[in-house]
C-alpha cells in the first residue's frame, strides 16, 4: 500500500489527518492547474475548494487500482469545465485576469533558483491553446498518463498525444521568442 | 511512420506507456534519426528544469488552506456516513459469503462423510482380513444353520480368488459380500 492509499484510507475513515496529508501534498499541483486553466486566482481558489470537496463526497467511488492524483485531476478538470460552461467568462475579463496572474502568481514564500525562467515558462504556457494547455498541465503537473488524459478529456489517445506534441513545439517557440534557446 | 508519429511515441516512451515491442522499434528509430533523438532529449531536459512542480504549480493562500480544511472538517459527518456505509456493506458481503461458503463446505463434507462411511464399511469387509473373515464366518455359520446341505458349495466358492481380485484392482465393488450372495443362491 503506498502513502497515498494510507492517507486515503484515513480520509475515508473520517480522519482529518488523512485529508490534510493529501491536501498539503497535492494542493500546489492542483492549484497550479486550476490557476493556469482559468487565469484567475480567486476562481482557481474556489475551484480548488470545490475539487477537494467533490473528492471528499465521492471518495467511495474512487477505484483504488487507479492513481489518486490522476483521479483528483480528473475532478479538477470537471470543475473547470463546469466553471466555463456556467460562468461564460468574457474575453476582456480574462485579459484582466491574465494580467493579474503575472503579479499574483509569484508566491513570496517560494524561493526559486531561477525566478525569471519560471515566469517565462508560465507565460509560454499561458499562450497555448486551452486544449493543448490542459493536456500539457495534466501530464506535467498531474503526472497523468496519456491513456488517462484521453479518458479525462474524452478524446482518443492520439488526439491527446498530438495536443501534447504541439504544446511542446509552441512552448519551445515562445521560449525562443523570449531569448531561451533549446540547449540547456 | 512519419517523424511526427515517432515524436508522439517519444511522449509515450517518457510516460512509461510504451510496450516492449514498440520500445525496441522506437529505440532503433532514434538511433538513426537525429531529429527525433533531439526531440526526446529536449523534452527530457525541459521536464527536469522547466516543467517542474515548483515552476508550474502554485500555492493557494493560507486563508484558502484553512478554509478548505475547515469546510472539509465540517462536512466530516456527511462523508463519514457515506464512507461508513460501503465499509459496512463490504463487511456484510464478506460475512454472507463466508456463511454461504461454510454451508457449501459443510454440505460437501457431510455427503463425503456419509459416502466414505459406506465405503469404509465395504472396505472393512473387503480389505480387513480379520474383519472379513469373521464376517464370512458368521455368514457361513448362519447359512449352515439354516441350510446344512449347502456346505459343499460353500467350500467351492471362489472366495479367495475374489478377494485377491478386488485387492489387485483396488475395486470396492468386488467384495467379500459377493460370495455370500453366491452361497445363498
Ligand atoms: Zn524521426
Amino acid at each position: 500500500m503506498n502513502e497515498d492509499q494510507k492517507l486515503f484510507d484515513l480520509w475515508l475513515g473520517g480522519k482529518p489527518s488523512g485529508f490534510s496529508g493529501l491536501y498539503d501534498k497535492y494542493k500546489n499541483r492542483v492549484f497550479g492547474f486550476l490557476l493556469r486553466m482559468t487565469g484567475d486566482r480567486e476562481i482557481a481558489e474556489d475551484l480548488l475548494q470545490e475539487t477537494f470537496l467533490a473528492a471528499l463526497r465521492n471518495a467511495d467511488q474512487f477505484d483504488r487500482s487507479r492513481n489518486f492524483l490522476s483521479w483528483l485531476f480528473g475532478i479538477a478538470h470537471k470543475r473547470t469545465i463546469d466553471f466555463f460552461r456556467h460562468a461564460k467568462v468574457e474575453s476582456d475579463h480574462k485579459e484582466d485576469a491574465e494580467t493579474a496572474i503575472g503579479s499574483k502568481i509569484e508566491a513570496p514564500d517560494q524561493q526559486l533558483s531561477n525566478q525569471s525562467l519560471r515566469k517565462v515558462i508560465n507565460e509560454a504556457v499561458e499562450e497555448l491553446d486551452p486544449l493543448q494547455r490542459e493536456v500539457f498541465l495534466l501530464r506535467e503537473l498531474g503526472g497523468v498518463a496519456f491513456k488517462e488524459i484521453a479518458v479525462i478529456m474524452d478524446c482518443p489517445i492520439n488526439t491527446a498525444l498530438g495536443r501534447m506534441r504541439l504544446a511542446l513545439k509552441n512552448i519551445r517557440k515562445e521560449l525562443k521568442k523570449r531569448g531561451i534557446d533549446g540547449v540547456q | 511512420m512519419a517523424c511526427s508519429d515517432w515524436e508522439e511515441t517519444a511522449l509515450l516512451y517518457s510516460s512509461g506507456e510504451l510496450d516492449e515491442d514498440h520500445e525496441v522499434e522506437f529505440k532503433s528509430h532514434i538511433a538513426q534519426c537525429e531529429s527525433c533523438k533531439a526531440f526526446l532529449e529536449q523534452y527530457q531536459k525541459d521536464r527536469e528544469s522547466l516543467f517542474s512542480i515548483e515552476a508550474l504549480g502554485a500555492a493557494p493562500s493560507e486563508k484558502v488552506d484553512l478554509e478548505v480544511k475547515r469546510v472539509c472538517e465540517s462536512s466530516k459527518k456527511q462523508y463519514t456516513n457515506i464512507a461508513v456505509f460501503p465499509a459496512f456493506a463490504k463487511k456484510s458481503i464478506i460475512s454472507v459469503s463466508f456463511f454461504l461458503i461454510g454451508f457449501v463446505v459443510i454440505g460437501y463434507l457431510m455427503i463425503n462423510v456419509q459416502h466414505s462411511e459406506v465405503v469404509k464399511a465395504k472396505t472393512i469387509q473387503t480389505n480387513d482380513p480379520s474383519g472379513s473373515e469373521s464376517n464370512q464366518m458368521v455368514n457361513v455359520a448362519e447359512i449352515l444353520k439354516a441350510n446344512p446341505d449347502s456346505a459343499d458349495s460353500i467350500n467351492s466358492t471362489p472366495l479367495d480368488s475374489n478377494r485377491s481380485f478386488s485387492k489387485n484392482r483396488g475395486n470396492l465393488d468386488a467384495t467379500g459380500v459377493v460370495p455370500v450372495d453366491l452361497i445363498t443362491k
